[in-house]
């Protein structure tokens, strides 16, 4: 009787361990057009949003989701979009390769290798920029998944593992922290700079979401690939 | 047994923090990738107690997949894919779940009309086949689906098209109709061909092949699938097909007519995935005096005999503990000239270590009732294993 108390008190640890996390206000979401959008970045005026996507296509739409206009780049899988003042990053996943854009015509100014040798698939799904060590930020998606630090000609200059979730699907830098979002999990962590530590959870009801960013005012935007819709929140 | 278990665990213990996905190499626009599958169970059939022969290999340890590959990208322009299993290489009767060879094709996907593979490959037809066992709870498939009433593998054509964020998939395709047996060289003496169709329909989203529901999904989901296939087959008199090209069933290829016909839906929300497929074949034998008509006369047969079944299963992912629970219930009858079917009540317990590929799988089975024509040794059979998934 003893060992079958405590084998349920275990199970309800572990049950109730997964629901130690916060549950954020959703309060709309709107359709997109933007083939298998797999990851999203506020453009610099903040008024409108880059949209990566799955087919090797990056575009601008408004915050509804609205397409503006689209690049003529075309990669093989674009999975990350990060943008500052000068310029968009773009991450192709299966040809390990960063994309730097003009905003002014979005073509492509320059290209860098990230040489990864895991699974083509399951490469590098985000890109973003931690501000406190100055250096670009890149997430693989499982098997591990690692964040990865790079200088500005993106040379290797750190990794840290992160073993806190199944995948992750997206990265962005918001109110000093690096947030990074899980596909599979449906979850968004929001760490320290420095360490990668968590220092929050939160829990969304989105299927498969793939792209995260914060608009001007530090409300939530959630971009679903499967269901092709924005999703939005209050402020964390 | 409690070696076999004990010794499960710790391997399983062992490789859960090491195990990762498949490695890859890439050349800018070309990407080629490494994976395989390692996977293998205990296998308990206590005989009935009436059997006289006491086969002792009925309790076995069997090497389910040790399977390789290489998967090849140029851009989005065209695949390749090559996969062999080396736990199959030279055995004497082909499994179709687990064939030595399990890929060598290429995919062109440059032009927008629609994607087109060429080579062995797996057939479009059936979601419980067209669902990777490393993708399931179980260990084998149902009857219907398992590749004795249907080739699950073949060499040929697949023209295949995806619409609204692939939430509809359509394919057509031509292929030899030897099925797993075409890897030996060449086509059977008929030199016919199969032709095969499916149309798949998903709605809020796309529908992945998979009998378990990982990410808990948070909206309902459902998919529904309609497949056939045809082949007519002419035998040249004195000639035969190849060596177990018929199948264990005897019904898998037919010196005549055989339309296949299927149905299959999936549901999934919050952890639950539930499945449901049922198969219809209608065979009519060239010859009269066919033994799939049972040596019945005409009057009786019309000349065809009819074979199929259904089963559904219901799965539910218990997130927080890593574990899969599922049942399976399922009806076979092999040939309906014979009276009586089968009638089999399964179920599955899987405890995922390391991603949705790497679990420790046990699988239960019962035979409620036996198809006349497909007598058994066993009544319960039990499996648990270790399956490790580099893809």
């Amino acid at each position: 009787m003893k060992k079958i108390t405590a084998s349920l008190s275990i199970i309800a640890v572990l049950a109730l361990g997964s629901f130690t996390v916060k549950k954020l206000m959703f309060t709309g979401k709107n359709d997109i057009k933007v083939p298998e959008p797999s990851d999203i970045c506020l453009t610099p005026s903040g008024n409108g949003l880059y949209i990566a996507s799955d087919e090797g296509g990056l575009y601008e739409t408004d915050l509804h989701g609205k397409i503006i206009r689209k690049s003529s780049l075309v990669g093989t899988d674009f999975e990350g979009v990060y943008s500052n003042d000068n310029f968009v990053f773009v991450m192709d996943e299966s040809a390990r390769k960063v994309y730097k854009l003009d905003h002014k015509d979005l073509k492509s100014v320059a290209t860098f290798e990230l040489p990864y040798n895991g699974a083509r698939n399951a490469g590098f799904e985000s890109i973003t920029f931690n501000e406190k060590k100055n250096v670009f930020v890149t997430v693989s998606e499982k098997h591990p998944v690692t964040i990865f630090e790079y200088d500005e000609t993106f040379h290797k200059v750190n990794e840290v593992k992160f073993n806190a979730a199944r995948d992750i699907s997206s990265a962005t830098w918001h109110d000093g922290n690096i947030w990074l979002l899980s596909d599979e999990d449906m979850k968004i962590f929001r760490l320290d700079p420095m360490t990668y530590e968590i220092t929050e959870k939160y829990s969304i009801n989105v299927l498969n979401p793939e792209g995260i960013a914060f608009d001007k005012e530090g409300k939530l935007i959630i971009c679903s690939d499967d269901m092709r819709k924005l999703y939005y929140y209050n402020k964390p | 047994m409690k070696k076999f278990l004990f010794s499960s665990l710790l391997f399983a213990g062992l490789i859960s923090s090491s195990a990762h996905a498949q490695v890859s190499f890439g050349t800018g626009d070309n990407n080629l990738e490494i994976g395989g599958v390692i996977s293998a169970y205990l296998n308990y059939r206590p005989l009935k107690a009436e059997e006289t022969d006491r086969d002792k290999n009925k309790n076995r340890y069997k090497l389910r997949d040790a399977r390789f590959y290489l998967e090849g990208h140029n851009s989005n322009k065209f695949e390749y894919k090559l996969q062999v299993d080396f736990a199959n290489i030279g055995v004497t009767t082909v499994d179709p779940e687990s064939p030595a060879l399990y890929d060598a094709w290429f995919m062109y996907k440059a032009f927008k009309p629609f994607y087109i593979k060429i080579g062995y490959q797996d057939i479009p037809y059936s979601r419980s086949s067209m669902t990777a066992t490393t993708k399931s709870v179980y260990w084998q498939r149902p009857e219907i689906s398992r590749g004795e009433l249907f080739s699950r593998h073949d060499v040929g054509i697949t023209l295949q098209k995806s619409l609204w964020n692939q939430r509809i998939n359509a394919y057509l395709g031509m292929y030899t109709g030897t099925g797993e047996l075409f890897y030996q060289g060449d086509n059977d003496k008929s030199g016919a061909f199969e032709y095969v169709g499916r149309l798949d329909i998903a709605y809020p989203s796309r529908f992945r092949y998979q009998d378990f529901d990982p990410k808990n999904t948070p909206v309902p989901m459902f998919a529904i699938g309609v497949n056939g296939r045809y082949t007519k087959r002419d035998l040249p008199a004195g000639q035969a097909f190849i060596d177990g090209e018929s199948g264990t069933y005897g019904v898998k290829v037919v010196d005549g007519k055989k339309l296949t016909l299927g149905a299959d839906a999936a549901f999934q929300y919050k952890g639950f995935n539930l499945q449901f497929e049922t198969q219809q074949v209608k065979g009519t034998p060239n010859s009269d005096k066919d033994v799939l008509l049972r040596g019945l006369p005409k009057e009786l047969t019309d000349g065809y005999f009819k074979s199929g079944g259904w089963y559904g299963q219901l799965s539910y992912y218990v997130m927080p503990l890593k574990t899969i629970l599922s049942a399976r219930y399922e009806e076979f009858d092999i040939n309906d000239l014979e009276a009586g079917n089968s009638k089999r009540f399964g179920g599955a317990i899987a405890y995922i270590l390391n991603g949705s590929r790497t679990m420790i799988k046990a699988q239960y089975f019962h035979i409620q009732k036996e198809d006349p024509m497909d007598p058994q040794t066993w009544k319960n059979q039990f499996r648990i294993g270790i399956q490790l998934a580099f893809e």
